[in-house]
């Protein structure tokens, strides 16, 4: 074994390593919600990648901060509403400190989730806003801003620039490393 | 970034090739969220994936940082590292400032502030605080990466210092495995795996040849080269071991999630 055989290794590895990273598919991220009092916290993830596809089914999941032992899932109430204000009641599950479905978005826009929790102690209600900006939409709507651009086009200039300054200045800097 | 390598105050700015790892990272940190900006239109989805990006290039700038170290004591006789070699620091105090900046997103972003924190499940908050750890250890081996800190610190002291960042690195490892969202994908396990048996497997070829030559067996090549493969597969084992002892939120949740809505 010598050291042409160690990175021969470490090539292997990292080739695999790339191969795998480029297999990897969407992730769930995690939304922290506090309920109407700001006394209990929800943790809600939405699937797919925490950007739900309009016409597809999504996964919407909130683990909730607080003992759910006894809540019925017919007294858990979850809400969805539309921008023309129409709203829809969607079935839940609950299962420990879990409260789960499967919701279709009809269209791309922004809906409001109320999830309604009555404990023994009081009733929780979480609200939150979930944006769908992917699949089928009457009229696409223009996401881009102008800020936005204006900082991407001057990054990338600057990044460009810096790479020329640096390429003329190429020799004094690797003379200083040496 | 334990390169102790001393840089001659007189240099130009332009003719010191950090300068421009650091302005690029600084290009970077404002191109993350304006490029987000334009093909995003939540705001929360901005924020996920603005703060994911700057946990990765923060993790990207550190792996290369702690891979110099091992492969400079593995091409002895080349010139071709001394460049890393010279500018890790500047890419360590990249690796500070996209910690930073990923903290920051989550924190203000995310969470709506350090109350948001107490809300959280309990998992959530010791990895919140293993990241904290990671991004305090960042921070200060960024703060003093100074040529006039090591001077005032004593090259031996200040590498001692900076070798405390290994411990960063493992907080940061619990952080990302606990609650890191697409960690709990088995591509990215195996990614992440190999990835960290190559730091591994180099690391303990610098410390185990370092060890032969200060007890005078390096001539011992079976010896030598049998140490560092079995200390590699300890450290593989010791990583193979994370997921049997330590959560990972998202796999836990998302399977119950699943299973619940089949019963």
């Amino acid at each position: 074994m010598n050291r042409t055989f160690i990175v021969a290794i470490c090539c292997t590895l990292l080739a695999i390593m790339s191969m795998q990273m480029f297999t990897t598919p969407l992730a769930q991220a995690h939304v922290l919600l506090t309920d109407s009092k700001n006394r209990v916290g929800a943790i809600l993830h939405v699937s797919p990648d925490d950007d739900p596809i309009a016409g597809q089914p999504s996964r919407i999941f909130y683990d909730i901060q607080s003992n759910l032992s006894g809540v019925s899932e017919k007294t858990v109430l979850l809400t969805v509403t539309d921008e023309t204000n129409q709203t829809t009641a969607v079935p839940v599950t609950v299962k420990g400190s879990y409260v789960s479905t499967d919701y279709t978005f009809t269209n791309q826009g922004a809906y409001q989730l109320e999830l309604t929790v009555p404990t023994q102690e009081s009733e929780l209600v979480f609200t939150t806003t979930q944006r769908v900006s992917r699949g089928q939409s009457n009229d696409q709507p223009d996401t881009a801003q102008g800020w936005a651009k204006t900082i991407v086009i001057s990054s990338i200039g600057a990044i460009c620039i810096f790479g020329i300054v640096a390429f003329n200045h190429r020799k004094n800097i690797a003379a200083h490393v040496q | 970034m334990t390169s102790a390598t001393h840089t001659p105050s007189n240099v130009k700015l332009l003719d010191n090739g950090r300068f421009y790892i650091l302005a690029v990272t600084c290009c970077i940190a404002l191109l993350v969220p304006a490029s987000l900006r334009l093909s995003i239109s939540s705001d929360q989805l901005l924020l996920i994936r603005t703060e994911q990006i700057y946990g990765l290039l923060a993790l990207v700038y550190w792996y290369i940082v702690l891979l110099t170290a091992p492969l400079r004591s593995l091409f002895t006789t080349g010139h071709h590292l001394r460049s890393l070699v010279y500018h890790r620091r500047a890419l360590g105090v990249s690796a500070a400032a996209f910690a930073a900046l990923h903290g920051v997103v989550a924190l203000f972003g995310q969470l709506g502030g350090i109350a948001g924190m107490s809300q959280l499940p309990q998992l959530f908050q010791w990895s919140l605080l293993a990241g904290s750890v990671a991004m305090g250890f960042l921070i200060i081996m960024a703060a003093t990466s100074f040529d006039r800190i090591v001077t005032i610190m004593t090259p031996r002291y200040w590498k001692m210092l900076h070798r405390t960042g290994y411990i960063g690195g493992i907080a940061v490892l619990l952080h990302i495995w606990t609650i890191g969202t697409h960690i709990s994908y088995s591509a990215v396990q195996i990614a992440a795996l190999i990835a960290l048996i190559i730091l591994g497997g180099l690391e303990s070829y610098r410390a185990i040849t370092a060890y032969a030559v200060k007890k005078q067996f390096r001539s011992d090549k079976a010896t030598v080269y049998t140490l560092i493969m079995a200390s590699t597969v300890i450290w593989s084992a010791l990583l193979l071991l994370i997921p049997v002892y330590i959560e990972n939120y998202h796999a836990a949740r998302h399977t119950s999630s699943q299973e619940a809505s089949h019963e």
